[in-house]
């Protein structure tokens, strides 16, 4: 059942929050009164929408017995082949899902009005959460993984913008950072698998799909990011990271039950990941002696039993279990400030001063070694931290240690290479040639990252490394049209200006600088929707004709220049000002 | 340096804890100099050497300064007062003036610190981000008073050193960095060689050790100071904890000795000495900014002090000639808390034959109090004051006890079970649901909230004080059950002598009721809720205080007693005790079933016109918050501050002392037609009776602490929010407790959060005290302890002759006559037309009171 109405009003859920939130960062409004009234009006619009779409899929259900309707499918982007599908349709857990969506937003921007009174960047808030909030709504309507993409990535920037939202203090800059890491290697899965996605490839498209749940959800081995986001205003982190965000991972694999459901492997590797994550995080938030802490980690623990219940294919208790618990964090949160006065009126009436070790069952099983180690293992968080540390960023470190520090030596090489590859090319070893100039890209890639002080250099190396991808795939696949390397190539050009021309300092207002630099970074980290994208999306298109080793490379140098991007911002316009006040 | 130089441990900590932070557990804050380790220092001294020692703000910005000037708050007459104060020469003071305009922002001023110099050795992440996580989680481990599930391991029986090494021996799992070969060495000896040997790997010199610790320690200023407090008063944990300043000070240097091997290999070698020691209050020459700022500052203060001087000066005292009450009359005693001075000046103006008093909020009854809710007592007087007695309320019918929470409040809680595997399992299968439901309610409509919480060592109206006792009876826990007769005889004869009372009394004659009102406040999800409560109860509410000194006066015993030594108290008063709660303006009256018939009606009268004053009250109070509208009726405005003090989101329930610029002691006839603003502390003070001045020795020994703490907690937050504040409310976690932070591994935040400070004008205390001028110094001089405060200029003492109104304020070396002081240019008929009149901090202005 496709009506028009419907359509709309399945669309004005997502367009409701997101005009508010393209209002508020755009105009430069001060009366808190209006930020906030736009705020709650385009809530309640988009909530109004929900529930007459509701009511319209309920009426489906009964009189006509579809479970579920959804948008025409209409084309986003088209260039030559390649087409970027949208299209939205309304589900049970859709439906479900969406209705926590839209409680918790309202709770918590009602919330918000007089919480974040007089805070600097009552604004950005607002335009933040509401920006995470039709981010969400897509997520979930979206019917195909091309459009989820895009609305997981937005969920990613808006989690960075409000873990950063003290941006004058160095914690939150640098524990948004490392999320925002774990975003990137998880966004890899769900961009590969978005291209698996139609094809016979299930066992791979559903352990890719896990590895981005994974990442999302704080399960392992991610989890230990989710405490260190607790960074923002105190409702954002109830919104994120008690309720949505950080389930959005196990709607994900709902979601895209039917892709994966055919493979026992996925099975067993979603209810592995799940029950550890489990058991580990409930140890880890028994030694947190700080209340978010505590609560962070509980929550993965219940949606890693959740991941379980997902594997079992009890799904619609999965769907029971996942919002009562996004509603049971949110609230603890919310009201995580009481927790002195509370836990002090407990233990002054009973007398009890302490929630004793020695009463625990467990406990008393254990030797003394026994206690000793676990409690070390608890509060190292399982050196998931450090392993994590050690196998990726490491070596990049290394590597960029390692590099010759005359970079005209750099660039003589790289030349020589790419000429040898060439010559490969036509020799007919595209493969290998294609190799040798991604692994070059690789390598500019790194040097962008170890002049990360200088902008502009930065931004160039990573622009190189853009048109060294370019080329690899070109020299990869001589025999097609070179329109998508071309594309590409341009845009990451347009883009880089952008970026350069926001964070050099050169322009006066900070607003427009922000913003500048803002939007060149995204572009240079193909964030979604924005033309760069398309570019990334059709290179790997014609990278997986190469090869599929080939294609994971360049998804992982993708998200590692995205990740670069997004750092560099972060150093010019939030790192160098606090070092230089320091 | 000649001579051997011998290092010894104890003496250090001694004096580098002095230089730490005191904030002790956030259940019991206290409002405290922030500089308290530079008091010894004169003020604009103190600030500046605080400053580069903690890496501060000396003072406001200089844009700050300039915007208040051309917004009026700083006059001219007020910056050439100040310049006649700071510049000796007549003839420079136009040029300095001319240089104020021209101010530069000045930089920050940075120590040179020697455990920097390890930032270039290491390369990448800093000393302090290899440690401090790992060291935060130990000792938040072991001081956590019962929010996490596992504590550190023998945190209730072993000593923070020894756990720690027990935890490291025991585990077969590494903890990095305490694994490498140097710690672990180190963690072989006593706590004390262990800081010898770690000071002498990191630092090669002795004499560069007491740098070092002190250093080390201040990186984490708020947990190093947090241990020290709870090393020197161990009461304030409820789960005892044998935390010693040593023993922190050996696992962080054990922990940097074994990052450092981690990072730089085995053989590390020390700092090199290139510098001498340094002291940290050592006096240095101002820089010029420094210096332009001080007069700036001054100027600041100055606009005001000119301003309330010159009213005080001006007051004629006209209403307490106008009305010669009858008897029949009311009489009611406040706290000298700045808040309840407004709530006096509009009970005033609802019945202007009610006479008010103010004194401090313990009403001189000093004890520890046991609520029936309650297994652990807690003080209620201030903080410097040892209670010898215990107070403890007794059910008179089978109480139903409140320890046991209903089922269903459990399952709504903030129980840590719920975060478990098992427990948590089951309930967020169920829990979420009807957490949603009350949150909703919560959020959307907050007037159906109760009062979360039920607050800490409260009264409850259905049950009795055990308030006197027998000589005979034995003591419990070191502390005598209950008051003798003739102790609360004595007690309650100082307080009506010292507040003027028995003066009044002479003239007019008994009251027929006096009503005591202690004060406390009730808000939700705020963690700094001891700070809203009673200052001079220590952070708790003064009900129970006000109950027991109505009783005592009521007894017949008692008063007896009181007629033998010359106070006769007539059968027809009756003395009530009550509560105020200052976020919700409520009135609670206790034991009103005992007020004798014939008083009934009075009571019941007045009670009437507390409740119109209580509105009145929030309108004005309203009148700073920015999210309710100017034109609000008063009933209207009660309803939106009880809703306030029970919304959840709400960081704002009730402004606090955030207004607070003075201190008056003296008569009411002083202040009674000033228009104050809620910014003064009054205490009731007849210097008539006092020739020598030895009751304004006792009073000012009471008052100044409490007073200047909190102005000067109120001051250096406005200052510097993020080092001696502990910057915005909303991204704190409650951490352990005992405190707040921000993130999982953030140091613990010390000082008020900017919600509180923001409206605050900083500004000096300023002292006024009704009495001549040599015998106010006198007074002052008299407690060394009193004068140290007055001598260095933390609070500027002033005194108002009361013969001649002549004023006088300490500076330098005494007491200076001020002329040229400006009458009030604002007249208001009553505080409801000043109140209309702005939103932002008001001039004292005079009242006409028709």
């Amino acid at each position: 059942m496709t009506s028009p109405i419907l359509s709309l009003i399945l669309l004005f859920i997502i367009v409701a929050p997101f005009s508010g939130a393209a209002m508020l960062a755009a105009l430069p409004m001060r009366s808190e009164k209006a930020i906030a009234r736009i705020a709650i009006l385009s809530t309640l619009l988009s909530t109004f929408c929900f529930i007459a779409a509701i009511g319209a899929w309920l009426f489906a259900r009964i009189w006509h017995g579809q479970t579920s309707f959804s948008t025409p499918e209409i084309f986003l982007f088209h260039l030559g082949n390649y087409r970027f599908r949208a299209g939205l349709s309304m589900t049970a857990p859709a439906a479900a899902f969406l209705f926590l969506i839209q409680f918790t937003s309202g709770l918590v921007i009602r919330f918000s009005r007089i919480y974040m009174h007089r805070e600097p960047g009552f604004r950005r808030f607002f335009a933040v959460v509401l920006m995470f909030q039709a981010a969400m709504a897509l997520l979930t309507l979206a019917t195909h993984l091309d459009l989820l993409f895009f609305a997981w990535e937005v969920v990613g920037l808006a989690s960075f913008l409000l873990i950063a939202f003290y941006h004058e203090r160095r914690a939150p800059v640098r524990n948004a950072l490392k999320t925002l890491s774990i975003y990137r290697v998880a966004d890899i899965g769900l961009f590969l698998s978005a291209f698996l996605e139609l094809t016979s490839a299930h066992t791979s498209t559903g352990l890719l799909l896990l590895l981005a749940a994974a990442g999302k959800s704080a399960q392992f081995p991610f989890s230990f990011w989710i405490v260190r986001a607790m960074e923002g205003p105190t409702p954002s982190s109830a919104l994120f990271y008690g309720a949505l965000s950080v389930n959005a991972g196990a709607y994900l694999l709902l979601k895209t039950y039917a892709i994966w459901s055919g493979s026992l492997a996925v099975h067993l590797a979603i209810g592995l990941v799940g029950i550890t994550t489990a058991i580990l995080c409930s140890l880890f938030s028994r030694t947190q002696h700080t209340i978010k802490g505590q609560v962070g980690y509980a929550s993965a623990a219940q949606v890693g039993i959740i991941f379980v219940e997902i594997a079992a294919g009890l799904q619609t208790l999965a769907l029971i279990h996942m919002i009562s618990n996004a509603l049971f964090r949110c609230y603890q949160l919310l009201v995580s400030p009481s927790a002195v006065a509370y836990l002090l009126r407990r233990q002054t009436a009973s007398g009890q001063t302490t929630t004793s070790e020695e009463h625990s069952l467990f406990q008393r099983l254990l030797t003394r070694e026994g206690r000793s180690t676990l409690f070390v293992f608890s509060i190292s968080e399982g050196y998931l931290e450090d392993g994590l540390r050690f196998l990726f960023w490491r070596p990049l470190r290394k590597l960029t240690e390692r590099l010759p520090a005359k970079k005209l030596n750099f660039i003589v090489s790289a030349a020589v290479l790419i000429a040898i590859a060439i010559s490969f090319a036509q020799a007919g070893h595209a493969i290998a040639s294609a190799y040798i100039v991604i692994g070059l890209a690789g390598l500019s890639s790194v040097l962008s990252l170890e002049s990360i002080k200088r902008s502009g250099r930065s931004i160039a190396w990573l622009f190189i490394s853009a048109l060294l991808i370019s080329l690899s795939v070109w020299v990869g696949t001589r025999t097609h049209t070179h329109t998508p390397a071309l594309f590409y190539a341009i845009t990451i050009g347009v883009v880089s200006i952008l970026a350069i021309l926001g964070l050099n300092g050169k322009i006066s207002s900070l607003r427009i600088a922000t913003s500048l630099g803002l939007i060149g970074v995204l572009g240079l980290s193909g964030f979604s929707l924005l033309p760069t994208f398309f570019g990334e999306d059709m290179l790997l298109r014609r990278a997986f004709q190469i090869h599929s080793t080939y294609a994971f490379l360049l998804s992982c140098i993708f998200a590692l220049n995205g990740f670069i991007a997004i750092r560099i911002f972060a150093q010019q316009m939030w790192i160098s000002r606090f070092e230089a006040s320091a | 340096m000649s001579g051997v130089f011998i290092f010894d441990l104890d003496e250090t900590l001694h004096r580098v804890r002095h230089w730490l932070p005191q904030q002790g557990p956030i259940k019991d804050f206290v409002h405290h100099n922030t500089l308290h380790a530079f008091q010894h220092l004169k003020f604009h001294d103190a600030v500046r050497a605080a400053a580069k020692l903690y890496n501060a703000n000396c003072y406001m910005s200089a844009s700050f300064y300039l915007d208040a000037y051309k917004s009026g708050s700083i006059n001219d007459d007020a910056i050439e007062r100040a310049l006649s104060w700071s510049v000796s020469t007549p003839t420079e003071r136009p040029l300095v003036k001319q240089r104020l305009f021209a101010i530069k922002p000045p930089a920050k001023p940075t120590g040179e610190r020697i455990r920097d110099r390890w930032q270039s050795k290491l390369g990448g992440p800093s000393l302090d981000r290899l440690v401090h996580p790992i060291l935060i989680r130990l000792i938040g481990g072991y001081l956590d008073q019962g929010l996490s599930l596992w504590r550190l391991p023998g945190a209730d029986q072993l000593e923070f050193y020894s756990a720690v090494v027990s935890l490291v021996q025991k585990s077969w799992l590494p903890l990095k960095p305490l694994n490498s070969p140097g710690a672990q060495q180190l963690l072989r000896m006593p706590a004390n060689e262990a800081v010898y040997s770690a000071l002498h790997r990191l630092v090669g010199h002795e004499d560069l050790f007491e740098d070092y610790i002190r250093e080390a320690l201040l990186a984490l200023p708020g947990w190093a100071g947090l241990v020290s407090a709870c090393e020197m008063s161990p009461a304030s944990l409820l789960s005892a904890r044998a935390i010693r300043l040593v023993d922190y000070a050996a696992i962080s240097l054990a922990l940097e000795v074994g990052a450092l091997e981690q990072r730089l290999g085995p053989n590390f070698s020390p700092l090199e000495r290139d510098r001498h020691p340094v002291t940290p209050d050592s006096v240095s020459q101002p820089t010029d900014t420094e210096f332009l700022l001080s007069i700036w500052q001054d100027a600041y203060e100055w606009s005001y002090y000119e301003g309330v001087l010159g009213g005080v000066a001006a007051s004629t005292g006209s209403r307490s000639e106008a009305f010669n009450p009858p008897s029949g009359d009311v009489w009611a005693f406040f706290c000298i808390d700045d808040r309840e001075c407004s709530l006096r000046r509009h009970l005033e103006e609802v019945d202007p034959q009610i006479e008010t008093f103010a004194t401090a909020g313990f009403f001189g009854l000093d004890f520890m109090y046991k609520g029936i809710d309650d297994s652990i007592a807690g003080k209620h007087c201030p903080v410097l004051m040892t209670p010898q007695h215990l107070i403890i309320e007794e059910a008179e019918a089978p109480h139903s006890s409140r320890q046991t929470l209903s089922w269903w409040r459990k399952i709504f809680s903030l129980e840590p079970e719920a975060n478990t595997f098992f427990r948590g399992w089951v309930l967020s299968y169920a829990l979420g649901f009807g957490a949603a439901l009350r949150l909703a309610a919560s959020v959307f409509k907050p007037s159906l909230n109760r009062v979360a919480v039920q607050p800490l060592s409260t009264v409850n109206p259905g049950a009795r004080l055990r308030l006197s006792r027998d000589n005979n009876e034995a003591k419990r826990d070191g502390l005598w059950v209950g008051y003798s007769i003739s102790e609360l005889a004595d007690r309650v004869k100082n307080l009506l002598k010292s507040s003027g009372a028995l003066n009044e009394v002479a003239q007019k004659g008994w009251p027929s009721l006096i009503a005591f009102f202690g004060h406390g406040s009730s808000s939700v999800n705020n963690p700094y809720f001891a700070a809203y409560n009673c200052g001079a109860c220590s952070g708790r509410m003064g009900a129970p205080n006000a109950r027991a000194f109505a009783e005592a006066a009521n007894m017949r015993d008692v008063r007896e007693l009181l007629r033998q030594g010359g106070i006769a108290i007539p059968e027809s008063t009756w003395f009530i005790g009550a509560l105020h709660d200052t976020a919700r303006d409520e009135v609670t009256y206790y034991d009103t079933e005992k007020i004798p018939t014939r008083m009934r009606i009075q009571f019941h009268t007045f009670s009437q016109r507390m409740q119109l004053a209580l509105s009145r009250n929030s309108l004005e109070r309203c009148r700073r918050f920015d999210t309710v509208s100017n034109d609000i009726k008063p009933e209207a405005a009660l309803a939106e501050v009880r809703t306030r003090a029970v919304s959840l989101f709400e960081p704002r329930p009730e402004y606090n002392h955030a207004t607070n610029a003075a201190c008056i002691i003296g008569r009411r006839r002083m202040t009674e037609d000033l228009f104050l603003d809620r910014r003064a502390f009054l205490s009731s003070y007849d210097p008539n009776g006092d020739e020598t001045g030895e009751q304004l020795t006792q009073m000012l020994g009471a008052v100044i602490p409490v007073c200047a703490g909190i102005n000067l907690e109120y001051y250096f937050s406005r200052v510097d929010p993020t080092v001696y504040g502990s910057g915005s409310k909303l991204s704190h976690n409650v951490t352990g407790l005992i405190g707040v932070a921000n993130g999982i591994e953030g140091d613990i935040l010390t000082g008020l959060p900017t919600q509180m400070t923001e409206i605050h004008d900083p500004v000096r205390l300023l002292l006024i005290v009704e009495q001549d001028a040599s015998t106010a110094l006198a007074a002052a001089k008299r407690d060394p302890n009193v004068f140290e405060w007055i001598n260095n200029e933390w609070v500027r003492f002033a005194c108002i002759e009361p013969k001649t109104k002549h004023i006088y304020i300490y500076a330098g070396t005494g007491m200076h006559r001020l002329t040229n002081l400006p009458t009030p240019r604002v007249v208001w008929r009553n505080s409801l037309e000043a109140v209309n009149t702005s939103r932002r901090n008001l001039p004292a202005g005079r009242l006409q009171h028709q």
